[in-house]
């Protein structure tokens, strides 16, 4: 019984952690019982960090409530997600200060004062951490270089165990990821013998993304954040990388993209919710690579290719392996979301609905309205991922269009036979499956069960998938 | 078995309607009408629960369509054959039939109507557990 911790750091780091939950939820192979995210951010009101700890608790909370034993061939949140703590968060001590108060500038001699100010300017110095490290890793190296005495380091010390692997997401370009990682991976591999586990710690498998610049911010004179510093600080750190990091990783995937977009600028807090972008779901696949990989003795490297490089990718622009993993999950959860959405209140007098006792009160239960919102963000995460440069639109994302002319590039069979076509298919599969299902399992399991087997049947059907 | 079917129709005596019925009963035309009415309400029922059977019919109002329609054809089916049967056994003996017989095929039928709906009903609730989308129709 494996876990993989999955270390988010930064902004990007919580994204491509929403998107793991994404591919998660949809089922998509993981060969490691339980996942455990680990956000790394000072930056307590990040909009990002905040959207994936709500994600991620939408997620425990609906698969809570359904048993994946032997009686049910559902993978829909098949995997575990099983945090550290509540708000899934590695809490950062004393990150609530100015970065001059968190360093003592005050209480220096005249000679390191003048070497600080070498190092930092002043608008760093009077920075508030609040709001994280606005793309500085020089700060971010200083604050985040406490990782072992933090209570929550020592928590992930005690509950790893032979076996467990871990997994560290950060970008390269920013602030808190670029220095996060460094320092998280030295106080992995030289862990204290103070911690529980030290030596399983140090000798742990562990597998990192490292994101090359996918984005640019636009131009505010008022913020820190410049987007032209974006590849010299990725090239050094690059190098830095070569010596202090490679080596002491077992497989390190590298992302990054050509295009790229301007966001608006905003250095941190509830207004950094830049939106969903490819790279980050590119990035959720490098951790399910390393966690199904069944040899990480050997150093490796990684790099992620698609077969076309489109502004606009779909699923025949992915490479072949990505494609395999991806499509039929992804598909089978975009047509339940959907049908929750769009149809399912007016079939709760269907025969299926009626079979395994789906009633009015079910819809209102927590369970469902926990569904629900976390599909809203499935939704949303697709659209922004469409909308984005480089985009990702494998469906239409249309909620009048035919069901199953809505994966680009795949055209559904058609027989002349068929009664029925669109959202009725659906019904129809689903009161057939209904009638071979145990209906003595609870009702989330059978809600669970009949709609992952149909999604099933309807991609064999419609795709021959 | 002839004189179970008169008793269905003439409601064990309370709907008897004198020659007309007596008529009905000797020229056998009550086992015919009783015949194709039970072969109309089975396929109407078959019809309805195993071939046109898909999600958008499993509909309680699609069924009472389908029961209409049941009625409608066993109303038809029992004035059309009474009123054929009693024409051709008149016209045999060279007198036309009599006028009041026009009421009493009207009640005759709705009669049959009644019994076909009874029958589509309980045939509903005996095959409706084998189809696919319609299990729960009527209930």
């Amino acid at each position: 019984m494996s876990k993989l911790y999955v270390f988010g750091i930064g902004g990007t780091g919580a994204r491509v952690l929403k998107s793991l939950s994404f591919l998660l939820a949809s089922g998509v192979k993981c060969n490691s019982t339980s996942i455990v995210p680990i956000i790394i951010d000072p930056d307590a009101a990040n909009g990002d960090v905040n959207k994936t700890v709500d994600i991620l608790q939408r997620y425990k909370s609906i698969r809570s409530k359904l048993s994946f034993d032997g009686e049910t061939s559902n993978e829909f949140f098949k995997t575990d997600i099983a945090p550290l703590n509540n708000n899934f968060r590695l809490n950062i001590q004393d990150s609530k200060k100015k970065f001059k108060e968190f360093i003592d500038f005050q209480s220096l001699d005249k000679n390191n004062k003048a070497l600080i100010s070498l190092l930092f300017s002043r608008k760093n110095l009077d920075s508030n951490l609040e709001v994280g490290f606005k793309g500085n890793p020089n700060m971010g190296s200083v604050v985040l270089n406490q990782f072992n005495i933090s209570e929550d380091f020592s928590n992930f010390a005690s509950s790893f165990s032979q076996g467990d692997r871990i997994f560290i997401i950060s970008s390269i370009f920013g602030g808190t990821g670029a220095a996060g990682f460094p320092l998280l991976l030295k106080n992995i591999r030289s862990a204290s013998p103070n911690l529980d586990n030290h030596s399983i710690l140090q000798t742990a498998p562990i597998g990192a993304v490292s994101v090359l610049p996918y984005f640019g911010v636009k131009k505010d004179e008022n913020s820190d954040i410049e987007k032209s510093t974006f590849i010299s600080k990725t090239k050094a750190a690059l190098r830095y990388y070569e010596h202090g990091v490679n080596d002491s990783v077992n497989s390190m995937y590298y992302l990054g993209d050509k295009l790229v977009k301007d966001y608006d600028n905003h250095e941190g807090s509830t207004k950094q919710q830049n939106d969903a972008h490819f790279i980050e779901l590119a990035s959720a696949l490098a951790v399910l690579d390393f966690a199904n990989d069944t040899d990480v003795s050997n150093q490796k490297v990684r790099e992620f290719g698609v077969e076309n490089s489109n502004q606009n990718l779909t699923f025949n622009d992915l490479a072949d392996q990505t494609k395999t993993d991806i499509l039929k999950p992804l598909s089978k959860y975009y047509f339940f979301q959907l049908y929750l959405k769009n149809e399912l209140r007016q079939n709760l007098g269907a025969d299926f609905a009626k079979r395994l006792d789906f009633k009015e009160p079910f819809l209102n239960e927590d369970f469902y309205q926990k569904l629900n919102r976390f599909n809203d963000y499935f939704w949303e995460w697709l659209q922004q991922m469409s909308a984005n440069e480089r985009g990702f639109s494998p469906f239409t994302l249309s909620n009048d269009a035919d069901l199953f002319n809505s994966i680009k590039g795949l055209k559904p069979n058609k027989n002349f036979l068929d009664k029925t076509n669109n959202y009725e298919r659906v019904t129809a599969f689903l009161n057939k499956k209904a009638k071979k299902m145990n209906t003595s399992e609870k009702t989330e399991n059978r809600f669970m069960e009949v709609f992952y087997g149909t999604t099933g049947e309807l991609m064999a059907d419609k795709y021959k998938l | 078995m002839k004189n179970l079917i008169a008793n269905f129709y003439e409601f064990w005596g309370s709907a008897y309607l004198g020659s007309f019925s007596d008529d009905m009963y000797s020229n056998d035309q009550y086992f015919s009408i009783a015949f194709y009415s039970i072969i109309t309400a089975l396929l109407i029922t078959i019809i309805y629960y195993y071939i046109l059977d898909r999600p958008g019919t499993a509909k309680k109002s699609i069924w009472l369509i389908a029961v209409l329609l049941g009625g409608i054809f066993s109303f038809i089916i029992a004035f059309v054959s009474a009123n054929n049967g009693l024409t051709e056994m008149f016209t045999a003996v060279g007198v036309p039939v009599p006028p009041e017989y026009t009421s009493d095929m009207l009640q005759f039928s709705l009669i049959n109507v009644f019994w076909t709906l009874i029958l589509i009903f309980l045939l509903s609730i005996s095959l409706k557990w084998k189809s696919t989308h319609s299990s729960y129709i009527p209930f």
